[in-house]
C-alpha cells in the first residue's frame, strides 16, 4: 500500500467507525447528556428524582417565543416587563383551534383578571413545573409527591396507578410508571374556570398555562416524561391535549436544575393572604387601599 | 393589616368535638334553617369540589320558565368513601332536594336530602344509620 | 414495602352486620395509647419497613374523634375507661353526633364522619388533653391572662359583624388550615396523607391540602426571625418512634391564647397494621404555667385524597361580607342560632308538613 492509500485507508476507517457510532448512539432531545445518564438509585430501586427542581426559563410568562414587552402595570416598570425568551414549544406554533385563538387573544388582553396566578389559585399542570419556585420531589414507592413553592401547590402521582380520576381537581388526576431511567405521567380529570356559584370578582374562566394567555379547559389531558440527565438536572417534557382549544397534540421541554444549595426547602408562600383584599375587597366594611 | 389571628380560645375548644359545630364557615351567615325549600329538577352540572361539592339543577316553574339553582352538598373525598364519583351522577337526570335556602333570597340552597326519580336517597351514606341502630336504638330513618 | 394503596376501593364499605357491630370495632392498642409520651410502642407490633429501612408511616389516616378535648368534669381524676366504657362512650357519643346533637342542615354521615366511613376508633384516654395529670389544659400566666383579656375585649368592641375577608373564619383558613399543625381533629375530612423518603417526610391534612415537610436530615432551624404558619419541623428517628420538633410559628396564628411563642414536639410510632400513636406536647412558658400534651391517635382510613382548592371555591367570603353590610344596611334581619336535631328527620317533617317551599313543577 502506497502512504496515500494507507491514509486513505485511515480515514475510510475512521469514518465508517464514526458512522457505526453515530448509528447506535442514542438520539439527543436537545441538551443535556442525554439517554446514557444512569441516574442513581432510591433504596426502592428506581431512579432517584428527589430533590428540589426549578425551571431558569422565561416559560412562566410566555410558553412560545416571544420578544421582550411591558408589563401589565406601568408603574412596576421595568422590575415587572417581560423578558425575552426563544420559548419552549418543540412543535410550535401552539396548534390553536381559530375560534380557541380568539379567546386566547381576548385573555392575553385581561391577564390580571383572568390569570389564576394573580388571585393565588393553584397553577395546574404543567404550569407548576415551570413557575419561578422550586418543585420539590418526595419520592415513594408507590407514591410521588411533587410540592410547589407557590400556594402550596401539589400533585400525588400513583405509581402504576390505573384508576381513572374518581373527581375533576385543578391539579388533575395523575398516574405514573417508569420507562426505564423515565417516569412517565399521565394525567387527566382537570377543572377549569372556577365554580359557579363563585362573585364574579374571583371567577375566572378558563386556567392559563402561563402568563401570556395561553389556556386549557377542563378537557386538557398532559403527559409528561422526567427523567435525570445528570447529578443536578432534570429533563422535563410535557405532550399537551385539549380538543376545546388545540388541533393536536403539542408538546414542550425544558431542563430542570437542582437547587443545591445546603439545607433547601420550600419556603411557606401562602399567597392566599395576599390576593384576599383583591378578591373580596368589594364587600369590605371599607374597602381595601389600592 | 395584619391578619387577624386565628382564634382558638379555651372556651370554644372545649366544644370542639365532634358533636360540636362542624361548619368550616359560619353556615347562618350564608343560609337559613327557617327556609326550608323543596326543589325538583334535573342535573346541568356536577362540580365535586372541596369542601363542599355543587350539583346544578335545571328548575322549571309552573310558568314553565327554568332558572338555576346550585345545591351545596358534601365533600368529594367522603363521597368517595360512599362509593359516589364524578361518573355516579349523570346530567339530566331528576332530582328533588330538600333544604335550607339563603338569607339574600339568591338561588342556593344547602342540600339536606337529595331523591332520585325513583325515591332512593342520593347519597349512599347507610353507615352512619347502621352504627347508630347498632349503638342503641334506631333513630335515623 | 409500598405504601397501601386504597385507590383501588372505592365501593363504600359495605357495613356488614360483623364489620360494623361497634363492640367489635378494635380498640386503640391500649397500652401505647394509656402511656404517656412514651417513645417505644409496647406489646410485641413491628412496623413494616420502608426500603430506607424505618417503620412505615405512609397512607392515609384519621385522627377524627369522638373523646372530648378536655376531660369533662363529671371524669375528674378518670384519666381512662375500661375497655367496656370506652365502647359505651364511643357508642353513645357516635348515636349523639349522628342523631340529636346534629346540626339540622349538616348530615354528618354526607361528609364521611361516621366511625365506619372514617375508621375513627373508641379510646381508652377519657380527653385528648392528657398531660397535665387532670386532663385540662393548664392555666395561663398572668402574663397571658391580661392578653387574652384584652384581645376579647377588643373583639366584643368590634362587634360580631366580619369586617374584611380576614374576619371569616373559614377564608382564614384558606390562608392557613391551623389544624394541620398542631394536629387538633376536625369533625369529617381530619386526614392525613403521609409518603416517605429517605430524607422527607410529608405529611399533607385534607382541609387547605395543607401540608408539613418534615426533613429528617439533621439539619439544624432556621434562624429566628424566619417564622411561618406550619413552623419549622425537624424530625430524627429515635429507634421506631418519630420525633419531630417544631418551633418558629408565626406571631400571626393565636394557638389557644399563644400568639406562636409555644414549641411543640410530636412522637409518632407505628403501634398496629390500623394506627400510629400520636402525642403532642405543647410548651410555652409565656402563656401557660406548665407544658401540656395531647394523644391523637391516627387510624387508617380509605384514599385517595382529593385537592381542597380552598380559595377558588370560597364564596362564602363574598357571601358572609355581602350579607354583613345588608345587616347593617338595615336590609337583612340577624341570623338565628343553628338548631341541632336529626337532619334528614327536620327537613323532611318540615316538607311533609307544607312548611318548606316548593319550587319547581311537582306531579
Amino acid at each position: 500500500m502506497t502512504p496515500l492509500q494507507r491514509t486513505r485507508t485511515r480515514l475510510g476507517v475512521v469514518t465508517l467507525t464514526w458512522l457505526v457510532a453515530a448509528l447506535f448512539a442514542a438520539p439527543l432531545p436537545g441538551f443535556g447528556q442525554g439517554q446514557t445518564y444512569r441516574a442513581p438509585r432510591t433504596a426502592g430501586g428506581r431512579p432517584d428524582l428527589n430533590g428540589f427542581w426549578q425551571a431558569l426559563n422565561t416559560a412562566h410568562w410566555d410558553l412560545e417565543a416571544h420578544t421582550a414587552a411591558p408589563g401589565p402595570v406601568l408603574a412596576l416598570g421595568a422590575a415587572y416587563a417581560i423578558p425575552p425568551g426563544l420559548g419552549v414549544v418543540r412543535d410550535g406554533p401552539i396548534p390553536y383551534r381559530p375560534d380557541a385563538l380568539a379567546k386566547k387573544k381576548g385573555y392575553a388582553a385581561n391577564v390580571l383578571k383572568e390569570d389564576a396566578e394573580v388571585k393565588c389559585y393553584l397553577p395546574g399542570v404543567p404550569r407548576m413545573m415551570y413557575m419561578p419556585y422550586p418543585v420539590q420531589i418526595v419520592q415513594s414507592t408507590a407514591q410521588i409527591v411533587m410540592l410547589s413553592e407557590f400556594a402550596s401547590a401539589q400533585r400525588t402521582i400513583y405509581i402504576d396507578g390505573k384508576e381513572p380520576p374518581p373527581a375533576d381537581t385543578w391539579m388533575g388526576w395523575s398516574n405514573g410508571r417508569w420507562d426505564g431511567e423515565t417516569l412517565v405521567i399521565d394525567s387527566k380529570g382537570f377543572l377549569g374556570g372556577t365554580i359557579s356559584a363563585l362573585d364574579e370578582a374571583g371567577a375566572i374562566q378558563v386556567r392559563f398555562l402561563d402568563r401570556a394567555g395561553n389556556y386549557h379547559t377542563d378537557g386538557l389531558h398532559v403527559v409528561e416524561r422526567i427523567r435525570r440527565t445528570g447529578p443536578d438536572h432534570l429533563s422535563y417534557e410535557a405532550t399537551i391535549e385539549d380538543p376545546n382549544v388545540y388541533t393536536r397534540p403539542w408538546t414542550i421541554s425544558m431542563p430542570l436544575y437542582r437547587r443545591v444549595e445546603p439545607n433547601m426547602e420550600l419556603g411557606e408562600f401562602k399567597c392566599e393572604e395576599f390576593a384576599g383584599d383583591l378578591i373580596f375587597g368589594r364587600y369590605a366594611k371599607e374597602p381595601a387601599a389600592k | 393589616m395584619q391578619l387577624r389571628k386565628t382564634t382558638l380560645l379555651v372556651g370554644v375548644l372545649v366544644a370542639l368535638t365532634v358533636a360540636s359545630a362542624g361548619a368550616h364557615h359560619s353556615w347562618n351567615q350564608v343560609f337559613s334553617e327557617d327556609k326550608p325549600l323543596v326543589l325538583r329538577g334535573t342535573i346541568s352540572k356536577v362540580e365535586l369540589v372541596n369542601p363542599h361539592g355543587w350539583i346544578w339543577i335545571d328548575v322549571k316553574g309552573e310558568d314553565g320558565v327554568v332558572t338555576k339553582w346550585g345545591i351545596e352538598g358534601g365533600s368529594p373525598n367522603g363521597l368517595i368513601r360512599n362509593g359516589i364519583t364524578k361518573d355516579s351522577l349523570k346530567l339530566g337526570e331528576e332530582l328533588v332536594v330538600r333544604g335550607y335556602g339563603t338569607r339574600d333570597g339568591s338561588n342556593l340552597v344547602a342540600g339536606v336530602s337529595y331523591q332520585r326519580a325513583d325515591g332512593k336517597e342520593l347519597w349512599l351514606a347507610n353507615d352512619g344509620a347502621e352504627a347508630a341502630a347498632k349503638a342503641k336504638g334506631n333513630l335515623l330513618k | 414495602m409500598g405504601i397501601e394503596m386504597n385507590t383501588r376501593s372505592f365501593s363504600r364499605r359495605i357495613a356488614a352486620g360483623c364489620v360494623a357491630g361497634i363492640a367489635a370495632l378494635t380498640l386503640s392498642a391500649p397500652s401505647a395509647i394509656a402511656q404517656q409520651a412514651s417513645t417505644t410502642a409496647a406489646g410485641t407490633y413491628r412496623a413494616p419497613k420502608t426500603p430506607d429501612g424505618r417503620p412505615d408511616l405512609q397512607g392515609y389516616w384519621t385522627n377524627l374523634t369522638y373523646t372530648p378535648f378536655e376531660r369533662p368534669k363529671e371524669l375528674a381524676g378518670k384519666a381512662l375507661y375500661t375497655d367496656r366504657e370506652a365502647v359505651e362512650a364511643f357508642d353513645k357519643a357516635v348515636k349523639d353526633t349522628f342523631t340529636t346533637d346534629q346540626l339540622v342542615h349538616y348530615v354528618q354521615s354526607d361528609f364521611a364522619a361516621t366511625p365506619v366511613q372514617s375508621g375513627a376508633k373508641p379510646n381508652l384516654n377519657t380527653s385528648l388533653v392528657i398531660e397535665p395529670a387532670d386532663g385540662r389544659i393548664p392555666a395561663f400566666t398572668p402574663e397571658a391572662q391580661k392578653r387574652v383579656a384584652a384581645q376579647r375585649a377588643a373583639e366584643k368592641a368590634r362587634g360580631s359583624l366580619p369586617l374584611t375577608w380576614r374576619d371569616d373564619r373559614g377564608t382564614q383558613w384558606c390562608v392557613f388550615h391551623d389544624r394541620a399543625v398542631p394536629a387538633i381533629p376536625a369533625p369529617y375530612g381530619s386526614i392525613f396523607h403521609i409518603v416517605q423518603s429517605k430524607d422527607f417526610i410529608v405529611m399533607t391534612y385534607e382541609w387547605n391540602t395543607e401540608r408539613r415537610v418534615i426533613p429528617l436530615d439533621g439539619r439544624p432551624h432556621n434562624p429566628a426571625s424566619v417564622r411561618t404558619y406550619a413552623g419549622d419541623a425537624r424530625g430524627r428517628w429515635e429507634g421506631d418512634t418519630l420525633v419531630v420538633e417544631t418551633t418558629n410559628f408565626t406571631p400571626k396564628r393565636d394557638f389557644f391564647g399563644s400568639e406562636g411563642t409555644f414549641t411543640l414536639v410530636e412522637r409518632f410510632t407505628r403501634v398496629s397494621e390500623d394506627s400510629i400513636s400520636h402525642t403532642l406536647t405543647i410548651t410555652d412558658p409565656t402563656t401557660w404555667v406548665s407544658p401540656w400534651t395531647l394523644a391523637l391517635p391516627l387510624h387508617r382510613t380509605q384514599g385517595p385524597m382529593l385537592e381542597y382548592a380552598c380559595n377558588e371555591n370560597n364564596m362564602d367570603a363574598f357571601t358572609v361580607l355581602k350579607n354583613a353590610r345588608a345587616e347593617e344596611r338595615g336590609e337583612l334581619a340577624a341570623p338565628d342560632a343553628m338548631k341541632r336535631g336529626d337532619a334528614k328527620a327536620v327537613i323532611k317533617d318540615a316538607s311533609d308538613k307544607g312548611a318548606a317551599e316548593v319550587i319547581g313543577a311537582v306531579d
